[in-house]
């Protein structure tokens, strides 16, 4: 089992307790994963201690009752004959928008999109070389003599995620500054977050 | 008339704003909103071959297919030079930054290794900005583990000789085969690499490689040109400001 196999599996609603077969083999070797387990295993008992912990059922029937009796204030019925005049700017616009999207040279010809999940992921602890390079899940290995260049960019932490980087998801919107090893064509091998 | 107005403009507003970025891909970020290049450092080539001057536009393509059916398809481009010299230009896309960068519009990068006067540049030609740093022999890669490490057996086969772009190549499948239970794997992964290699210019002028985990990918050389590029190519152009990296090497030794 290896790092990545370890993640997965503390993902199974099973697996709780002290470690036990596999990831007990993983994690006597990975101190970092042994780690992650100790703190899923504290949260885990956290969040049953708070289960307990609950709003007395009386603020609960009082707060109920102060919402039933403010009705919520309706803005003015908008006019039946601007509704289709609505939807037809609205049509019109969608269709202004896509004819502009459509003129040559807006993007780079070269430029493919990648979507979809990754096939494998990393996690920023894994395999993380001196230089604090991730290789990246899925782009080759580089070669042992081939040329590498770096480029650093700043992108929405969501598409570190997209290119197969464990983090966590709760601030995906967020920019994040990345040095991005390349290859000798120009393909994208390893990342390293500034932040 | 006037409570409909500003919802038009609003939805106006909303859609020049999308096309600036063109649609969302399909379970990724946004067309690569509020991507932004910072800046690019030249690596020191791995060796500085002299006395073999080319140029010649040099294609990537890869192919992926994934498990649930679908399939990547990423095409990046380079201009590659090379003096006699021995000083090497890259202008390359940044489209191979991928999922990274989605849909992002970023500049084309020019890498200039000099090891005549022991300087690389990146040139950003948009805002005529070069990096500078200086010639080190390269640690980069040295402490970062093979994503895809050798665990298996290399088969080495010759394809005989052909002739490409003009030039005579000779052919190299390597075959490397990871048994089964290597790397967690229940079957035996079979990588195959094609190097169609010349020797006059001491460079790949194709190379094809497939494995199971990263799928094909495929590079070539096009437009081969054998003849000395122009010297100015390899220089500074003088209206560029210079930054020099941080350290030399920022990203060889933290």
């Amino acid at each position: 089992m290896n790092c990545r196999q370890f993640l997965k599996s503390m993902a199974d609603p099973a697996a709780t307790g002290p470690l036990s077969g596999e990831r007990l083999t993983h994690g006597s070797e990975c101190p970092a994963c042994a780690n992650r387990w100790k703190m899923a295993e504290d949260l885990r008992a956290l969040a049953a201690q708070e289960r307990k912990r609950e709003a007395p059922s009386r603020v609960e029937a009082f707060l109920m009752a102060e919402f039933r009796r403010r009705p919520v204030p309706l803005s003015k019925p908008v006019a039946t004959w601007r509704m289709p005049a609505l939807w037809a700017a609205a049509a019109g616009l969608v269709l202004m928008a896509s004819a502009l999207w459509q003129i040559p040279g807006r993007n780079s010809r070269f430029v493919t999109a990648v979507t979809g999940p990754a096939v494998q992921t990393a996690d920023v602890d894994d395999a993380e070389d001196a230089n604090g390079f991730i290789p990246l899940p899925n782009a080759e290995a580089l070669e042992p003599n081939g040329d590498v260049n770096v480029v650093s960019v700043e992108v929405p932490r969501s598409a570190v995620v997209a290119a197969g980087i464990l983090l966590a998801d709760d601030r995906a919107s967020e920019m994040v500054k990345a040095d991005v090893m390349l290859g000798s064509d120009g393909l994208a091998r390893a990342i390293r977050l500034a932040n | 008339m006037r409570s409909w107005l500003p919802i038009t403009m609003l939805l106006g507003a909303t859609a020049l704003a999308a096309a600036q970025n063109g649609p969302a891909p399909e379970g990724g970020f946004p067309g690569g909103r509020g991507v932004r290049f910072l800046g690019a450092e030249a690596g020191v080539p791995a060796r500085v071959v002299k006395n073999a001057p080319y140029s010649a536009d040099l294609i990537t393509e890869t192919t992926q297919m994934l498990a649930d059916g679908n399939r990547l398809h990423q095409t990046t481009t380079a201009r590659v030079y090379r003096d006699s010299q021995g000083r090497t230009r890259r202008e390359q896309s940044l489209s191979g930054l991928g999922a990274l960068t989605g849909r992002a519009r970023l500049p084309r990068v020019v890498f200039i290794n000099d090891p005549v006067a022991g300087v690389n540049y990146a040139l950003n030609p948009e805002d005529h900005t070069a990096s500078r740093s200086a010639w080190m022999h390269p640690a980069y890669g040295r402490g970062l583990p093979p994503r895809l490490p050798r665990h298996g057996d290399d088969k080495v086969e010759s394809l005989g000789a052909e002739t490409m772009e003009g030039v005579a190549v000779r052919g190299t499948r390597t075959t490397t085969t990871i048994p089964a239970g290597r790397i967690g794997n229940e079957l035996p992964l079979v990588v195959v690499t094609e190097t169609w290699y010349s020797a006059d210019l001491d460079t790949a002028i194709l190379t094809r490689r497939s494995d199971p985990r990263s799928g094909e990918t495929v590079s070539r050389m096009s437009n081969l040109v054998r003849a000395e590029p122009p010297a100015s190519l390899f220089q500074l152009p003088a209206d560029f400001k210079v930054v020099d990296a941080p350290r030399p090497g920022r990203w060889s030794s933290p």
